[in-house]
């Protein structure tokens, strides 16, 4: 009886479903194979199927309630509609809608923010134009007034002195920068932006 | 078992078209299924009618929603398991079904025959209330309901392995006659093994 135990515990289930009638029919011709070796399982499946016919001969009889519910049934289709379908159409129009919208954006921002062949403006500060790197202090406005013309070479042929004459002017000795304070202020005509004449200054 | 029940499409159609004559046939068919699966629920016949009354109203009200890829049946246990989670709920909160109304209708005008049949019927279903409910409910619903194992699995929203699982301990309770009532004996065999 102990082999038995450990032998066929395996096949206690599916004994017990083969005979309630549901078993799989791909496993029944394995089970059935093993009851036809093994007396122990063998008699255990005679017993569980005359229970199970027991069972389902003993289910209680069910016409009197399935008659009343019929009744009832008959009673009450009078009162009850079926519902409508449920309508999906105005779902279907927000979800539309919210996509031709969204659609509708992202193009939009597409075209303002695409400049085929043509890289960002770029604002050109006038200092380095003059000649080099200022400190902030000492920026001028981004935007250069008109040309002025100077009364001292290297002026630009105008009233007031360029950057370059104010460079020279140092250079030569501190009294004549300082004259030339004086007598211009410190307003400083910058001139129109000339790589080749930066060049020219820088590498003379 | 519910295999012998017809399965008729036109008539699910026409249901549909909202025909209410078409849906009286069904009801007429599955009106005693529907209760018994109830009853394997509920435990109890008069709830078990409430039950099966209230599934068969959800069904017609809602009969378009049924798209017929499965069994019209199935799609009946599915509204019956979840009316029947709601009445549980309901009957939680203090709703009690009388037990006096457990008692069938009157037998005394029965043939001798049918008295026989009605003695069978009482044992088996006192052998079966003397189980636990999860391996009563799998019983009742394999051989009074005719239920599949996939349908009883769904009619109980537990795996299938644990509907196999409970119907094999639910016999083998049975077959050992540990709740106080031997079957073997009304089918004449004797247990010889009690492993």
């Amino acid at each position: 009886m102990t082999d038995h135990l450990i032998n066929c515990e395996r096949w206690q289930e599916p004994i017990s479903l083969l005979a309630a009638g549901c078993l799989p029919t791909a496993e029944e011709a394995e089970v059935r194979r093993h009851l036809a070796g093994c007396a122990a399982c063998a008699a255990r499946f005679t017993e569980l199927a005359a229970l199970c016919a027991s069972v389902s001969r003993g289910r209680p009889s069910a016409a009197v309630q399935a008659a009343a519910i019929r009744d009832r049934w008959n009673g009450a289709a009078l009162d009850v509609r079926p519902r409508r379908p449920v309508r999906h159409t105005r779902s279907l129009e927000v979800w539309l809608g919210g996509a031709l919208a969204a659609s509708l954006l992202i193009a939009a921002l597409w075209l303002v923010h695409r400049r085929p062949g043509e890289s960002p403006p770029v604002l050109r500060e006038p200092w380095v134009a003059a000649g080099g790197a200022k400190s902030g202090t000492e920026r001028a406005p981004l935007l250069p007034g008109p040309p002025q013309p100077l009364p001292n070479a290297p002026s630009a042929g105008g009233t007031q002195p360029t950057l370059r004459a104010y460079e020279l002017a140092l250079a030569q000795s501190d009294e004549a920068f300082e004259a030339l304070l004086e007598r211009h202020g410190e307003s400083i005509v910058f001139e129109p932006y000339n790589p080749n004449s930066l060049l020219q200054e820088s590498f003379p | 078992m519910n295999t012998n029940l017809p399965h008729d499409p036109e008539l699910v159609r026409r249901a549909q078209n909202g025909e209410a004559a078409a849906f009286g046939r069904l009801v007429e068919l599955y009106a005693e299924p529907l209760w018994r699966c109830a009853r394997a629920l509920c435990g109890e016949d008069h709830e078990a009618e409430d039950l099966a009354q209230e599934t068969l109203v959800e069904a017609w009200r809602s009969l378009r929603r049924f798209d017929g890829r499965g069994r019209f049946l199935t799609w009946l246990y599915g509204i019956l398991r979840h009316r029947f989670l709601k009445a549980r709920r309901k009957w939680r909160r203090g709703i009690q079904a009388d037990e006096e109304t457990v008692e069938r209708p009157s037998r005394e005008a029965e043939p001798p025959a049918a008295a026989a049949q009605a003695e069978e019927a009482r044992l088996v279903q006192a052998a079966l209330a003397a189980l636990p409910d999860e391996h009563r409910a799998v019983l009742e619903l394999r051989f009074f309901a005719g239920a599949s194992l996939d349908e009883i699995a769904t009619l109980l929203g537990c795996p299938l392995g644990t509907v196999k699982s409970r119907l094999h301990h639910g016999l083998e309770k049975l077959r050992r006659g540990k709740n106080g009532v031997n079957l073997l004996a009304l089918s004449g065999e004797s247990p010889v093994s009690k492993t």
